[in-house]
């Protein structure tokens, strides 16, 4: 059920729909132009998310191909009863970038600067403007609802692939303590999102 | 490792050391509430990535497409049969990333009416709702197909409503939103004619009870001409 969106891009091209679902499953009946539009519908979070993690951009690319690659090879398993299809996408990613510094890095270390650093580039598309205007704004205004050290555990593991073991030696904290403030920040950032399982 | 429960959280963040997501990997198995908290939080922490955007070099693009160009595909894996615990949520079925799919689809189209009212300003009281402090989500169904989303924030009196994936009309015909007070209906906005997708910024909310969409001519029309198609309460 594709429906059209005739998207004005800044160079003035339609785009078909933008339903990252139905796109990724034309993509598991082996469809590369449903790729193609998901690739560009994602590409920017993906990169974004792995150049995060990861710090260098010679790796970060390397490491987004792969999470393409293996997008596009594994497209079949993907079961849209389980969750959205940028969610699938997402948590492959994140795992791999993760699987990337800790696999690069000696345990010792790991544990390094969280510099925060604006990976944020400039895009001259008003589409993507105002998408992520409106994602991130809702990310971030959720994120400021988290008391310090439920977000800062949260950021910390995902956006710096730590352990939990080693975000409680971070913030000087016990390792239960962490292990929850885990938990109940993104339980508290569920709800704020309103990600629910629909009935 | 007494509560194997509670590492939900550090699991979705990819925080676990392989022993203990193994560990946890195998409680999942037996443990119906897990897989649905997981789901839930897994789709929180994906979100996490709306906040990261970076633009790769152009190459990676060609790069990514020839090697697809030669990759076969996994075969799908078989479904295993459902454990009975399973079952009833299986069949509560899909998860539903209300605000990921919605806001970000609605986003993407409104960008017609967002270019024609000075994107800039615009996406400026947009952002101001969305990061209002009292700012609350609000969605709803729309017959035929489609969402509505509204965020309000009743300290600045405003509210943006997404109009997502719903059933296009010809260009004669647009869906037009309305602010309902005391049962009583007053325009919000026509959307684009034609168009199934479109974000409305909305102000002069004091008292609305309910804002509902119907079909109408493609002007507009003084009083909603056919039945409401879909409606958001917004009253906490």
């Amino acid at each position: 059920m594709e429906r059209r969106l005739s998207l004005i891009r800044g160079d003035a091209t339609a785009r078909d729909s933008v339903d990252a679902d139905a796109l990724l499953r034309s993509v598991a009946r082996g469809d590369e132009r449903a790729f193609t539009r998901l690739y560009d519908l994602v590409i920017v979070r993906v990169y974004g998310l792995v150049r995060r993690v990861v710090r260098d951009p010679a790796q970060a690319e390397e490491v987004t191909q792969e999470i393409m690659v293996e997008v596009w090879r594994t497209a079949t398993r993907f079961d849209p009863a389980k969750g959205s299809a940028t969610g699938w996408i997402f948590t492959i990613a994140h795992r791999r970038a993760v699987d990337r510094v800790r696999s690069e890095q000696a345990a010792t270390d790991r544990i390094r600067r969280l510099a925060p650093e604006a990976t944020q580039t400039g895009h001259d598309d008003v589409v993507d403007q105002a998408t992520s205007h409106l994602e991130r704004a809702q990310v971030r205004r959720c994120l400021q609802g988290l008391t310090e050290l439920q977000k800062e555990a949260i950021t910390l593991a995902y956006y710096g692939g730590y352990t939990y073991s080693e975000v409680a030696e971070l913030l000087g904290a016990a390792l239960p303590t962490i292990k929850t403030r885990m938990r109940d920040g993104l339980i508290r950032l569920r709800d704020c999102l309103g990600v629910v399982m629909a009935s | 490792m007494t509560d194997v429960h509670s590492l939900s959280g550090a699991f979705v963040l990819d925080a676990l050391d392989e022993r203990e997501r193994d560990s946890f990997t195998q409680h999942m198995e037996t443990c119906e509430s897990c897989l649905l908290e997981v789901a839930e939080l897994r789709e929180t922490a994906a979100r996490l990535a709306d906040d990261v955007w970076s633009v790769p070099p152009p190459r990676m693009r060609e790069a990514v497409l020839a090697r697809v160009a030669i990759t076969r595909q996994e075969p799908p894996r078989r479904s295993r049969a459902p454990r009975p615990r399973r079952q009833s949520w299986r069949h509560r079925t899909t998860v539903a990333v209300v605000a990921a799919s919605v806001v970000g689809l609605a986003a993407l189209s409104g960008v017609f009416i967002l270019r024609e009212q000075q994107a800039n300003e615009q996406l400026a009281r947009i952002e101001a709702v969305l990061s209002a402090p009292d700012a609350a989500l609000r969605t709803g169904q729309l017959k035929g197909g489609g969402h509505l989303t509204v965020v309000i924030s009743p300290s600045r009196d405003a509210a943006v409503v997404m109009l997502a994936q719903a059933q296009p009309y010809d260009k004669d015909h647009a869906y037009q939103l309305w602010k309902i007070r005391g049962g009583q209906p007053a325009s919000a906005g026509v959307m684009p004619a034609g168009k199934g997708d479109a974000v409305v910024y909305v102000t002069g909310l004091l008292g609305t009870e309910t804002m509902a969409v119907t079909v109408e001519p493609a002007n507009g029309s003084q009083q909603p001409s056919t039945p409401i198609l879909g409606q958001v309460p917004l009253a906490t």
